[in-house]
């Protein structure tokens, strides 16, 4: 008898929603905007995309426990780009008893790559949200925001014979991103890289650049990115290297901007309100010029390996 | 494939230690010796300081001499920072790898923390055969400026294998090595070395730190 009272309860008070929201067509946008709200909390989410879809779905209960739910509030989505020019914002906010507002935020614009992300809330206790992001693109440009009310992350990224790829996830409590990319060929390739993080009152920017203008093999590149803001801490850190190959002396100079492969690495850190500097610009190499590379075949018996790498790297903390 | 051949390598030297079978390591010997000098200028309510870090390791199969000398000299610039020039001379017999990695440290005190500066360079050497080696490492570290040297001579029985880094901030190389080609008689041999500038700002809550690295790697088939 119980077991029917609760299901005609459940059928007359759950609320399922689901919305599908596609922009496959070039340039065609779409905006979606949900509220969802009980007598507990608050939850809204505004989604936009560009030649990307996007599904979602949500469970509207009355209260936490109602019908043996864990939550009263619950939605999930996700969505990918659909083209290799696309772009898409995800934003979501949520109140509890009207009190402690809490947002993540995601938006990722991809030329010549490509994008997929996944969103969860759920309302119970307390109010738990995150978005997971995970993007690509190769021989084009990325730009990316990552934020939830205490810190943000921004991301300009472009690539030439090289591909990059990101990782990211953005919790009301924790913001963590990192990407990796490298050459795809010895020659004419390039990356030049802008991530920006902004917590704890400090911002903290770190620049990179590499270009191989060079038409013979000799070298490839990678690099990387690390961003990680929790609730008391945070870390930036980013590197690059370049590699020889086992026919090529790789000679690094220091104070040459000439030569066919030219790296820097530059690290600005400012107060976030003032814009004030915490400290005067620094880079690597230290004397603000950049590092200039050469490679030169080597002329050794077949049998011996050699492997050289110049790798340049910053990490920065504060509390 | 770079990065993977390069990974295979390091994965190479530490496996010449830790596995047992025919390259089986019954003894090990090491050296570590660390000076660190303060000076207090007369305005400065802080210490200004550096030193040197020298660390070597030889394994082998019975008996390794491992002798070791180093000679350091401490200078203060200008009420701001120090000069340090170090050399070390380590010579062992008996081996079947030897490492070694020697680091210049200067760190000073400013208005709104400190800062400091790291120069380093190391290099790893592994033989199947018992063999001897005689390396020179050492650096100068004065200012903003730092640079060093790391020569190897290797002797097995009566053949002698030269092999040679430098590395220079000051001038406009900042890598350079010498290999012995003559070594692709020995397959099996291999010789890893490298150098690190290190700067790390430490201010207003604010911890930075870039490094400017150098590695190479050579492999005998």
């Amino acid at each position: 008898m119980r077991y029917h009272s609760k299901s005609s309860v459940r059928s007359v008070l759950i609320s399922a929603l689901f919305f599908l929201v596609i922009a496959s067509a070039a340039s065609a946008s779409v905006s979606v905007g949900v509220t969802l709200y009980n007598s507990d909390s608050v939850v809204s989410e505004n989604v936009n995309v560009e030649n990307a879809n996007y599904v979602s779905s949500a469970v509207l209960l009355p209260y936490t426990g109602f019908a043996d739910f864990p939550y009263s509030i619950h939605s999930s989505g996700s969505g990918a780009s659909t083209s290799s020019e696309g772009k898409f914002s995800d934003s979501i906010s949520a109140t509890q008893n009207g009190e402690g507002a809490k947002e993540v935020d995601a938006s990722v614009k991809t030329n010549s790559g490509s994008f997929q992300w996944s969103k969860s809330i759920d309302s119970s206790s307390d109010v738990s949200m995150a978005i997971g992001v995970s993007s690509r693109i190769t021989n084009g440009n990325l730009d990316a925001t990552y934020s939830n009310s205490n810190s943000a992350v921004e991301k300009e990224v472009s690539t030439w014979n090289s591909m990059y790829a990101d990782k990211s996830y953005i919790a009301a409590g924790l913001l963590s991103s990192s990407g990796s990319g490298s050459s795809l060929d010895e020659m004419e390739n390039g990356f030049t890289s802008h991530i920006e993080a902004q917590h704890l009152g400090k911002t903290a920017i770190v620049d990179s650049d590499v270009f191989e203008l060079t038409d013979s093999e000799g070298a490839d590149h990678t690099f990387s990115d690390s961003a990680k803001l929790s609730s008391g801490s945070a870390s930036l850190a980013g590197s690059l290297s370049i590699l020889s190959n086992n026919k090529c002396e790789l000679l690094p100079m220091v104070g040459i901007s000439g030569g066919p492969i030219v790296a820097v690495m530059k690290f600005t850190p400012f107060y976030t309100d003032t814009e004030k500097s915490v400290f005067e610009v620094q880079t690597v190499p230290k004397d603000n010029s950049p590092i200039s590379f050469r490679t030169v075949e080597r002329t050794m018996p077949s049998n011996i390996k050699t492997y050289e790498s110049v790798t340049m790297s910053m990490i920065a903390k504060w509390f | 494939m770079k990065m993977i051949l390069a990974a295979l390598f390091v994965v190479l030297l530490l496996s010449t230690a830790a596995l047992g079978g025919p390259g089986t390591v019954k003894t090990s010997v090491g050296t570590f010796t660390q000076t660190n000098v303060f000076f207090k200028p007369p305005e400065s309510i802080k210490d200004i300081g550096g030193g040197y870090t020298i660390s070597t390791s030889a394994t082998g199969d019975e008996k390794i001499n491992l002798d070791f000398e180093t000679e350091s000299t401490f200078n203060l610039n200008e009420d701001r920072m120090i000069s340090i020039d170090t050399g070390a001379k380590t010579s062992a017999s008996g081996a079947k790898s030897f490492g070694m990695m020697a680091a210049l440290t200067q760190t000073y005190p400013t208005e709104n923390g400190y800062r400091s500066s790291i120069f380093q360079t190391h290099s790893y050497t592994v033989m199947p055969y018992l063999f001897a080696i005689e390396q020179l490492a050492g650096g100068k570290a004065s200012g903003d400026t730092a640079g060093g040297y790391n020569n190897n001579v290797v002797s097995i029985g009566d053949k002698i294998f030269n092999f040679a880094a430098k590395s220079d901030y000051n001038g406009d190389t900042l890598s350079e090595e010498t290999y012995d080609p003559s070594i692709s008689t020995v397959p099996g041999f291999g010789w890893e070395n490298g150098f690190d500038y290190i700067n790390t700002v430490n201010e207003c809550g604010l911890e930075y730190t870039g490094t400017l690295s150098t590695d190479s790697a050579l492999l005998v088939d």
